[in-house]
C-alpha cells in the first residue's frame, strides 16, 4: 500500500513532464529561424533536388500553412487518442520510425550500463574500503583521467586499436554481437567514472559509519560486517545515482552512434530537429521523458525498499 | 610475469554481457559485395531515396546516362520526338519488375505523374500531356519546345515501382524495381541487401550478392575501409582519403567532377551589385592553396564554374579564375571602394563587409571559410563566417537576409548542366543561388538552348552561357569536388568505375579479383 501513493504520483508527474517536453519541442521547432516547410522539404527531397515547388507543395500537405495553435492543438488531440502521426519527412509512421531506433539505443544502453557497473562497481568498492590509501588515490586519478575522455574520442580510439589494427571487432554496426561491444565498451568506459566515485564515497561512508564500527567492536567478522551491516546503506547513494546516469547516458549516446554507425534514438532525434520533423521530436521526446520518470520511479521504489529510513518517513507522513 | 589476454579470451569476455543480442546469428562469410557510402535509405519512396536504388542497380529510370556523358534508354529502348518538336514518344523493353510483372507504359506513366511537380529537375518540364500510348509506348507531349527532355528524364524520382510496390493510398512501401539487382532485405535504413536479379533484361551482374551499409560518419567509412569490412568506400574525407592510401589497404580512386564549391552573393545588396567588386573577390581568393593545403586534391581548384570533365561545358579558351590581388584592388578603387578604418574599404559610408553562411555539414568547408576570410581581408574586405545547417542558405535566399554562403552545388542534377543553370541563373526565383542575378541576355540563350534540337547547334549556345557565368560571376566557383573512392583487394580495380554524373555506382560492371 505504502508504495502505490507515490507511485501514483510519479506516474502523474510523468505525464506532465511528458506533455511539457512535448510542448517545448514544439515551441522550440516554431521558433528556430528559418523556414519550417523548406528544412522539411529539404530533408525529404535532398538539398541538390530543392525546389520552390516541392517548398510550397510540402508546406501544404504537412499542414504547415496553418496557424501555428491549431498546428499543436491538433497534434495534442491526436496523441490524446494514441495517434502520433507520421513523419514529415519520411512520411512513415512515426512510431515506425522510433520503435527499432529505441531498440538499438536501449540494447546498447543496457549493455554499456552493465560494462561501466563491472567497471564502478569493484573499483569504487575497492577504494572506498581503502579510503585514503594508494589505490583509493589511483581509483581516482584514473576515473578522473577516463572522465575527462570524451566519449566520442574514447571510442574512436578503441576503433582504431581494436577494429583497425587488432582486426579483433568490426568497426561499426549493429546486426551482430560482436559489433555491439564496442559502442558498449565505449559507454560504460564513459559513464564509469562518476558512478565508480558514488560506489567509493557510499562504500567509504558506511565503512566509517558508528553503526559498522560497532558491529566490528561487537565481534561481528568483517565480510558480515560488510555485507550485512554496511552494505545496504552503500547501496543507497548508487541507487540514487541511477537517474542521472541514465541522463549522462542519453547525453552521451549521440556521440557513440555516430562514431559506430548506430541506427539509434540519439541520430534519429537530431536528424529530426535538423529537419524540423516536428511529429518525430515530440514523439521521441515524449518517450524520453517517461523513459526518465521510469528510471527515477523506480529508483525511488527500490531506495524505499532498500532504506527502511525512507519507509518510515512516509508512514509518518501519511500518518500525519 | 606478464598477464597474457589471448584474442579468444578476450572475446569471450567481451561477449558475455551481449548474450541477448546472439538469438540473431551472425552472418556467414559469403561473396558479398560490401559497399558503404553516406546515404541512408530512410524512406521507400524514389523522391527521397531513388538515387540510393539507382546507384546500386536496383532501381532504373526511363533514362540513363554513361560515364562518358551520353544517354542511354534504360526502361525506354528508344525514343523520338515529332516534328512539332512538342511531342516524345519513348518506346519501352521488355522489362520486367522484381516481383515477376512486366513493365508497362501505364506503370510508367502513373510513376511520372505521381513524382514531376514534386521533383525538381522533372516539375521544370513543361507536360502538356503524359499517358500511355499503347502497351510499351509513353506519350510526353510539351508545351513549349524542350529539348533536353530525355536527360531531364533521367531523374532519379522518376525510378520506375510495381504497382505492387505501392499501399493502398499510393505511396511506395517496398522497393520492387526494375534493375540487375532486385533487394531481398532492408533491415533496418542503412543497410540494403540485393541479388542479381535473373530476369533483367540487359547483361548479368558479375558480382551477384551485394550489401549496401549507410555509414553517415566519415571517419567510421573510413575506419571500415581500413579494417577491410568494405569492399567499395565512397565519399572519403580527403585526409582519410590520404591516410587509407598510405597504409595501403585499399587503393582510391579519384575523379574531379561537375559538383562545385562556390561563394553565393546577394546581388541586391550594395556591395555585390557592381560586377567588379564581384570579380575582384574572385581575384582575391587563392584557389590554389586550397586545393593543395585544405583539400589534398589540387586539380579540385576551380578555373571557371565547371571542370574539364563536362567537356562541352569546359571552355578552354576563357580566361582562368586566379588570385591577384593587386588587380583586385585596382577593380575596387575603380569601382570606388576606398581604404576605411582598421583596413576595410568603404564606400558612401558603407563599408565592404558581409556574413558569409557555412555549411556545418561538410568539415572542409569552416576551414575554407576561414582561409577566404584571410584572403578577402587582405584588399579589405572583411567576412564574418556563420556556421549553419546546410539548408539553411535556401531560408535566407527566401527570407532575403542572405548577404554571402560557401556551398557545394551539383550541375548534374540532371546529365545536361542545363538542369541546373535554367534554376540557378535564369529563373525569377531561385534557391541555391545569388538571389538578384539577372542577366536577360543570359536568359535568352538559355531559352535558346532548350529549344534547339540541333545537336551541332548547342555547343556555341554552351559556349555563351560559360562566358556570361564567367563574366558576371553571379556566384565565385571556388572548388570542383573530388569524387573518390576505396577499393578493396577483394575487387579488380579495373572494373570499378567513377561515374562523374552520380547516377550510378556501376556496381553490375564491377568483378572480383
Amino acid at each position: 500500500m505504502g508504495l502505490i501513493r507515490p507511485l501514483f504520483w510519479r506516474l502523474l508527474q510523468a505525464a506532465l513532464v511528458a506533455l511539457a517536453v512535448a510542448t517545448l519541442c514544439f515551441a522550440a521547432l516554431q521558433a528556430m529561424p528559418g523556414d519550417l516547410a523548406l528544412r522539411v522539404a529539404a530533408a525529404r527531397y535532398g538539398e541538390d533536388q530543392l525546389g520552390n515547388a516541392m517548398i510550397d507543395e510540402v508546406r501544404h500537405a504537412a499542414g504547415l500553412d496553418r496557424p501555428v495553435l491549431v498546428q499543436y492543438a491538433d497534434w495534442l488531440g491526436a496523441v490524446a487518442t494514441g495517434r502520433v502521426g507520421r513523419s514529415l519527412v519520411t512520411e512513415q509512421p512515426v512510431l515506425a520510425e522510433i520503435a527499432p531506433r529505441l531498440r538499438v539505443t536501449l540494447l546498447v544502453g543496457g549493455l554499456g550500463m552493465l560494462v561501466s557497473l563491472a567497471l564502478a562497481v569493484p573499483a569504487g568498492v575497492a577504494a572506498g574500503c581503502t579510503a585514503g590509501s594508494r589505490l583509493d588515490h589511483a581509483a581516482a586519478s584514473a576515473a578522473a583521467a577516463l572522465a575527462s575522455v570524451p566519449s566520442f574520442v574514447l571510442g574512436s580510439l578503441f576503433v582504431v586499436v581494436l577494429a583497425v589494427r587488432l582486426h579483433w571487432l568490426p568497426v561499426a554496426g549493429s546486426d551482430t554481437a560482436a559489433s555491439l561491444i564496442l559502442p558498449a565498451l565505449a559507454l560504460g568506459c564513459a559513464l564509469a567514472p562518476g558512478l565508480s566515485r558514488v560506489v567509493r564515497h557510499g562504500v567509504a561512508t558506511a565503512a566509517a559509519a558508528p553503526y559498522t564500527r560497532f558491529a566490528l567492536m561487537r565481534g561481528v567478522g568483517r565480510w558480515r560486517a560488510a555485507f550485512g551491516v554496511a552494505g545496504r546503506p552503500a547501496l543507497v547513494p548508487m541507487l540514487a545515482y541511477f537517474p542521472v546516469l541514465a541522463m549522462q547516458f542519453l547525453e552521451g549516446f549521440v556521440a557513440i552512434e555516430l562514431v559506430f554507425n548506430l541506427d539509434g534514438i540519439g541520430s534519429l532525434l537530431v536528424r529530426s530537429l535538423l529537419a524540423r520533423d516536428i511529429p518525430v521530436v515530440m514523439t521521441a521526446g515524449i518517450l524520453l521523458a517517461l523513459m526518465l520518470a521510469v528510471v527515477t520511479a523506480t529508483t525511488d521504489i527500490a531506495l524505499r525498499l532498500v532504506d527502511p529510513r525512507l519507509r518510515d518517513a512516509a508512514a509518518r507522513a501519511h500518518q500525519a | 610475469m606478464s598477464l597474457r589476454i589471448s584474442r579468444r579470451r578476450f572475446l569471450a569476455a567481451a561477449v558475455l554481457p551481449t548474450l541477448p543480442a546472439l538469438v540473431r546469428p551472425a552472418r556467414t562469410a559469403e561473396a558479398v559485395l560490401r559497399v558503404v557510402a553516406p546515404w541512408e535509405y530512410d524512406s521507400p519512396d524514389p523522391i527521397e531515396t531513388g538515387y540510393i536504388l539507382r546507384r546500386m542497380g536496383i532501381g532504373e529510370t526511363l533514362v540513363g546516362v554513361q560515364p562518358d556523358g551520353k544517354l542511354i534508354g534504360l526502361l525506354a529502348q528508344s525514343w523520338a520526338v515529332d516534328p512539332d518538336h512538342l511531342t516524345w514518344r519513348f518506346r519501352l523493353r521488355d522489362a520486367r519488375y522484381h516481383d515477376g510483372t512486366t513493365v508497362t507504359a501505364a506503370d510508367v506513366a502513373k510513376t511520372l505523374q505521381r513524382v514531376r511537380s514534386k521533383a525538381e529537375s522533372l516539375s521544370a518540364i513543361p507536360v502538356a500531356e503524359l499517358r500511355a500510348d499503347g502497351e510499351r509506348t509513353l506519350l510526353i507531349r510539351t508545351t513549349t519546345p524542350f529539348a533536353p527532355l530525355p536527360s531531364y528524364l533521367t531523374d532519379y524520382a522518376g525510378v520506375v515501382l510495381a504497382p505492387s510496390a505501392y499501399d493502398a493510398d499510393g505511396r511506395p512501401q517496398r522497393p520492387i524495381a526494375t534493375g540487375p539487382y532486385r533487394v531481398t532485405a532492408v533491415p533496418g535504413t542503412r543497410t540494403i541487401e540485393a541479388a542479381a536479379f535473373a530476369d533483367y533484361w540487359g547483361a548479368k551482374p558479375s558480382i551477384p550478392r551485394t550489401r549496401y551499409t549507410a555509414v553517415v560518419l566519415g571517419d567510421t567509412r573510413a575506419s571500415m575501409a581500413q579494417a577491410g569490412e568494405a569492399d567499395i568506400t565512397f565519399t572519403l574525407l580527403p585526409q582519410a582519403a590520404q591516410a587509407i592510401e598510405r597504409s595501403g589497404t585499399a587503393p582510391i580512386l579519384r575523379l574531379t567532377i561537375p559538383r562545385v564549391r562556390m561563394m553565393t552573393m546577394n546581388l541586391r545588396l550594395p556591395q555585390f551589385t557592381d560586377v567588379r567588386v564581384r570579380r575582384a573577390l574572385s581575384l582575391a581568393i587563392d584557389r590554389t592553396g586550397i586545393a593543395n593545403a585544405i583539400l589534398h586534391h589540387p586539380p579540385s581548384a576551380a578555373t571557371q564554374l565547371l571542370p574539364p570533365l563536362l567537356t562541352g561545358w569546359y571552355d578552354p579558351a576563357l580566361p582562368p579564375l586566379k588570385q591577384d590581388l593587386p588587380e583586385a584592388k585596382r577593380l575596387l578603387a575603380e569601382a570606388g571602394w576606398l581604404p576605411g578604418p582598421e583596413g576595410i574599404l568603404v564606400k558612401d559610408g558603407q563599408k565592404l563587409q558581409a556574413s558569409m553562411l557555412v555549411p556545418a555539414k561538410r568539415p572542409e568547408f569552416p576551414v575554407m571559410a576561414q582561409a577566404m576570410q584571410a584572403q578577402f581581408r587582405e584588399i579589405g574586405f572583411a567576412i564574418e563566417v556563420r556556421p549553419a545547417p546546410s539548408n539553411a542558405l535556401p531560408s535566407a535566399v527566401r527570407d532575403g537576409s542572405l548577404q554571402t554562403a560557401l556551398l557545394a552545388r551539383t550541375y548534374v542534377n540532371v546529365p545536361d548542366p542545363i538542369g541546373t543553370i535554367l534554376p540557378d541563373f535564369a529563373s525569377d526565383h531561385p534557391v541555391w543561388t545569388s538571389p538578384g542575378f539577372v542577366d536577360p541576355g543570359l536568359r535568352a540563350i538559355v531559352r535558346r538552348y532548350i529549344e534547339t534540337f540541333d545537336e551541332a547547334a548547342l555547343p556555341p549556345l554552351r559556349k555563351q552561357i560559360v562566358t556570361v557565368l564567367q563574366d558576371q560571376l553571379p556566384v565565385i566557383p571556388v572548388s570542383w569536388f573530388e569524387h573518390n573512392a576505396a577499393v578493396s583487394n577483394r575487387v579488380a580495380m579495373d572494373s570499378v568505375t567513377l561515374d562523374p554524373f552520380e547516377q550510378s555506382y556501376l556496381v553490375p560492371a564491377m568483378r572480383w579479383a
